[in-house]
């Protein structure tokens, strides 16, 4: 009896994303989800595709590794549905993701808290806020 | 030249049992454009992976969604076992598909019933609710639970069932069966619900590919896309499997694929009664995942593909639980399904799509 499913993972440069998500949609894989996870100082994101050629359709996964302020490429121009995830991967982590078909920048999800899964991009944003907000202070003076 | 209207659809409307709003964009009264949003009940589940140990999740994952409740505790112990490599018994791994079939068929009949209540038929949502019954009583006589019942769990089953009580399962479900046939006889027939759903919100097989869909809503636009058929556990044990597919790729479509599914998981839940092996339903979990160790599966949920995914931290505690569910996917069709309806359509179309928004907003 088969138990287990048998997926791999792929680890990407963030630079070489969107040529590889390119070649996969050329090569008719399925797109299954993206998904983030915080680390220390950055965080991965894993995307997930079925590769239509394999016999037990197991999945494979790409992951990218994304450092605290850096910005990463949406793949909806090649797989539309991705908008939902990396809305939530926005709203949920504070990734800042470029070029999203349908971008509800920020109100995809109506949170309590800033970023809630990623305590860290938090603190940045507000730090960020606070440095914005003395610099139009000092400014108007 | 027609005008452009935004209407607000949701959170609140008579059609959806849970929130989730739609902005409408109409010419005249002809959708152009829907823009979803959700998150009015997202609860952050994925997050309580910090305070909870891999055996509590399960618990939490269970209360995911009252409907897929035991689908999400199955999915959830198969990714950890996959990620420990734990092999359960195969008495285990038949009891798991037998009831994931049962869970299948009381969605299945939930939606028919909100789908009869939408309609205004309401003979035909109280006998949908009225079979659907029976299966929560089986439910609630093999494991003492009736919509949240922890039978599922890292290891295995955690209730042991009888071969004379899933005998008694066959013979209600056989019963079952044929009430079942003559109410979706009367739905698949009837010449006011052909009219209303016969070339509604359709989606062809081009763009259900497009849109990555999954379930019933990818099967009704002709996409075979059924995680069943990777035969993963006791599924790979059926004689045969053939998902229920149409290529009409409308509302009457989709309402016929999960009418036909029911009777699917019927046949299947009888043939593994048949062929049910003894033994014990839980062997013994130690030990934690492997820090940095991480896996992914897929499961065929009532609605479509759920995908897992775990990480492991070296503790009881994992430093990643990733759920998506399978309306998460369909969003996107959804929204393209409701391009170039009529307004008087859209409870229609979202009805047919059958979205779990507890699920989504987990």
């Amino acid at each position: 009896m088969r138990r287990f499913q048998n997926p791999s993972f792929e680890y990407v440069g963030l630079e070489d994303l969107a040529e590889t998500v390119a070649d996969f949609k050329q090569r008719d894989f399925k797109f299954v989800q993206i998904c983030a996870t915080a680390l220390d100082e950055s965080c991965d994101v894993l995307y997930a595709f079925v590769d239509p050629e394999t016999t037990d359709g197991s999945m494979t996964g790409i992951m990218v590794n994304v450092p605290d302020g850096v910005h990463v490429p949406s793949i909806t121009e090649w797989y539309p549905a991705a908008f939902v995830f990396e809305n939530e991967t926005h709203d949920l982590f504070g990734i800042q993701i470029d070029g999203i078909n349908i971008d509800f920048g920020g109100e995809f999800y109506q949170v309590s808290m800033t970023f809630p899964m990623n305590p860290r991009a938090a603190e940045l944003e507000q730090s960020a806020r606070v440095a914005d907000a003395q610099e139009e202070g000092t400014d108007n003076e | 030249m027609s005008k452009r209207t935004v209407i607000p659809f949701g959170p609140q409307h008579p059609v959806l049992p849970e929130p989730v709003h739609l902005d409408l964009v109409l010419e005249d009264e002809r959708v152009v454009n829907a823009i979803p949003r959700i998150g009015y009940v997202h609860r952050g589940l994925e997050k309580l992976v910090e305070k909870r140990d891999y055996t509590q999740f399960v618990y939490v994952t269970e209360r995911i969604c009252g409907i897929c409740s035991f689908g999400h505790s199955l999915g959830y112990s198969q990714c950890i076992e996959q990620l420990m490599g734990i092999e359960i018994t195969d008495r285990a791994e038949y009891l798991r598909v037998i009831f994931h079939e049962l869970s299948r068929i009381h969605s299945h009949l939930l939606w028919l019933g909100l789908l009869a209540d939408g309609f205004g038929f309401e003979a035909l949502f109280m006998h949908a609710w009225r079979l659907r019954e029976q299966v929560l009583d089986i439910f609630e006589e093999c494991t003492g639970g009736r919509v949240i019942f922890s039978a599922c769990d890292v290891g295995g089953f955690r209730q042991e069932v009888s071969n004379e009580t899933l005998k008694g399962i066959v013979i209600v479900l056989e019963r079952l069966r044929e009430e079942y046939r003559t109410i979706a006889k009367t739905l698949l027939d009837d010449s006011s619900v052909k009219s209303r759903m016969v070339g509604v919100g359709y989606l062809s097989h081009e763009q259900a590919k497009e849109y990555s869909m999954v379930g019933p809503f990818a099967r009704a636009s002709g996409l075979e896309v059924d995680e069943r058929l990777l035969g993963v556990g006791a599924y790979g044990e059926l004689s045969s499997f053939e998902p229920i597919l149409s290529d009409q790729g409308d509302c009457y479509a989709r309402c016929d694929v999960r009418v036909k599914e029911v009777l699917q998981s019927i046949d299947i839940i009888n043939e593994l009664v048949a062929k049910i092996p003894e033994g014990d339903v839980m062997v013994p979990v130690k030990g934690s995942p492997e820090k940095d160790a991480e896996t992914m599966m897929t499961l065929e949920q009532p609605r479509g593909q759920a995908f897992y995914y775990a990480k492991g931290n070296g503790s009881k505690f994992l430093a990643r639980m990733r759920i998506r569910t399978p309306t998460s996917q369909n969003i996107a069709g959804m929204v393209a399904a409701l391009s170039g309806a009529e307004l008087a359509d859209v409870p229609m179309v979202i009805l047919t799509i059958d979205p779990c928004i507890s699920c989504t907003e987990r």
